[in-house]
């Protein structure tokens, strides 16, 4: 029965089951390691048995930012490939093979960062020296999602072989746009990782050109940021419009946008390293250009979402210029928590506009605002939609419904989640604003006047985090609950049609070989010559240093 | 009749293809608006700096 209604079998279930357990058991552990550094930055609470605040750190960023992340988004798009273009049995094999690879690449780094050998946060700066295997676990967390990347598009390769002259359907084209992105942009990570980091960990080479390692995280480190972003961005296009019954605002600008996506997340990692010296000022003011074209696609969301909202209230009888606004279901979680990752990302774009400014970036710059910043970005947009999300797809893969208690706890959820997250977040950016440094355990700078300014809002930053942790729990509980208490049933896997009696999207949106082109010019553009300038004229290289917090 | 019809059905085609979208450019409009006042808030900070 679950096949007929969602063109899922239990065979496809259980691995996109797989990729969600390793999800929520992240959000976990990385939640708990969350609270934990915001009592910390109170000053009035210690960590337990010698552990220390970069390990911490670490854990909360590589689990939450690279694991959560990284899982739930291959297994949401494989639910969304096997649904819209099926899925075969070696496809789904290799999806499994996808599955261990990035497990045992995860595991791996894990219990050296649980050792303590490799506290180097999620960026893992150099000359920071984590041990050999984190290095190499991370590896196979990029392979792994490799091999998800080319399954992908010998899914869609494969269904436009079998439908000739049509278009593919607008999620499998979004995925594919994904992971193509994904796949160009850890070229990058890959490439410092193995050349750079690997042998330099090992003791190989001495030392290592810091500015070209950072270099390469970031032309990774932005497009991850998007990487995040699209698959909820999915979800608003395709799936939303579904849920409050209305249909797709237009097939050609959503592809254009993603195409969009595509060309401008990768070429722009230079705003990341606005202070950093030893890159000339023109490519940093180029790569900024390009980070302002990456507001247009997100400009075109934010009028296609409005507009399918306005055009769906209309059509149901509702008038006057924000009147539609009450046709939307407020009370079903499945719409209400991904509206809510909506609405968050209009100050987490407007932070983020902020931070690519160059003059701004100097106010803002390793303050604890950039943190406040992408825990709007991540942590509210991305994650309330991907809890949004589950409320209707944990339910479809186990063969469950989603009923008036699992609704209810998923709002009060989301509630939780805006509360505790207006209170951290809000803090972090007032604080960061008045100078408070991010990625630092606590410390009163010798009783400094300007630290004791940031105390108040370390405070709320821990209140927060405390509410946070919260919604944590009461997420954890609703996913069990949809694994094995919900009533049993058939849910939707709710997916929006395209409307009807408008023009045809353009042929031209799925040229992959134009854009994929496009997209491989602008970063030989925008990288080249940097990358010629950094290797020709670096200072010398450095040693690693394993003191004073990355691997003791 | 049937030419009433077809006025109907020429009708809500014009309708469908020319929606009413004043409180999309309304809201789109507020959401660029906080994005440039957020923008200037910062900028004149930096400026006071």
């Amino acid at each position: 029965m679950i096949a007929e209604k969602t063109g899922l079998n239990k065979s496809d279930s259980k691995l996109i089951m797989s990729f969600m357990w390793v999800t929520f058991i992240s959000l976990l552990i990385g939640g708990l390691m969350g609270l934990l550094q915001t009592l910390v930055r109170t000053g009035n609470f210690t960590l337990p048995f010698g552990i220390g605040y970069y390990q911490i750190l670490t854990v909360h960023g590589v689990i939450l930012g690279l694991v959560l992340t990284t899982f739930f988004i291959i297994g949401f798009q494989f639910a969304l490939m096997a649904k819209t273009v099926g899925m075969t049995s070696k496809q789904r094999k290799w999806g499994w093979a996808s599955f261990w690879v990035m497990l045992i690449g995860t595991t791996a780094s894990a219990i050296m960062i649980l050792l303590g050998k490799a506290s180097v946060l999620y960026t893992f700066y150099a000359p920071l020296k984590a041990h050999p295997i984190f290095y190499f676990g991370l590896t196979f967390v990029i392979i792994g999602s490799w091999i998800a990347c080319f399954v992908n598009f010998r899914q869609l390769y494969k269904w436009k072989k079998e439908h000739p002259g049509e278009h593919s359907p607008l999620l499998a084209f979004m995925v594919v746009i994904n992971m193509l992105m994904w796949f160009i942009c850890t070229l990058g990570v890959a490439a410092t990782v193995l050349i750079q980091f690997i042998p330099w960990s090992l003791g190989l080479v001495g030392s290592m050109n810091i500015l070209l390692s950072r270099t390469l995280f970031w032309y990774f480190g932005h497009p991850l940021v998007y990487f995040w972003l699209l698959p909820a961005y999915m979800a608003w296009y395709a799936i939303l419009p579904k849920i409050i019954g209305g249909k797709i605002f237009s097939d050609s600008l959503a592809r254009l946008a993603f195409i969009l996506f595509l060309i401008f997340s990768i070429p722009v990692g230079f705003h990341h390293q606005l202070l950093e010296p030893g890159i000339d000022p023109m490519w940093k003011y180029i790569q900024v250009v390009l980070t302002f074209a990456v507001i247009i696609p997100s400009l075109l969301t934010a009028f296609s979402m409005f507009a399918t909202f306005e055009i769906t209230g209309r059509q149901k009888g509702y008038t006057g210029l924000f009147g539609w606004l009450r046709h939307l279901p407020w009370k079903d979680v499945r719409f209400f928590a991904p509206f809510m990752g909506m609405v968050a990302f209009i100050p987490a774009g407007a932070g983020g506009i902020i931070n690519a400014s160059n003059q701004m970036n100097q106010v803002v710059h390793n303050t604890i605002w950039v943190t406040g910043h992408f825990h709007l970005t991540l942590a509210t947009t991305v994650i309330l939609t991907f809890f949004g999300i589950s409320y209707w797809l944990v339910p479809v893969l186990t063969g469950r419904k989603i009923d008036k208690k699992i609704n209810t706890l998923g709002m009060t959820q989301t509630i939780v989640w805006l509360v505790g997250m207006f209170f951290m977040s809000g803090s972090m950016h007032l604080a960061g604003l008045l100078g408070a440094p991010r990625r630092s355990a606590f410390s009163d700078y010798q009783g400094s006047a300007q630290a004791a300014e940031w105390i108040g809002y370390q405070y709320g930053q821990a209140i927060g985090g405390s509410i946070l942790f919260i919604g944590i729990l009461i997420m954890l509980y609703n996913f069990f609950y949809m694994t094995f208490k919900a009533p049993k049933g058939v849910e939707e896997f709710p997916i929006a049609e395209a409307p009807t009696g408008t023009e045809p999207t353009p042929i031209v949106l799925e040229n992959w070989r134009l854009w994929i082109g496009i997209t491989v010019v602008l970063i030989a553009f925008a990288y080249t010559i940097p990358f010629v300038d950094i290797i020709q004229n670096s200072p010398p290289g450095s040693p690693p240093f394993e003191w004073p917090i990355g691997n003791n | 009749m049937p030419n009433t019809n077809l006025k109907q059905q020429t009708e809500l085609e014009h309708s469908t293809q020319e929606p009413n979208l004043k409180g999309t450019l309304v809201s789109v409009s507020i959401v660029g608006g906080f994005l440039v006042l957020s923008w200037l808030a910062v900028f004149g900070l930096f400026l006071a700096r």
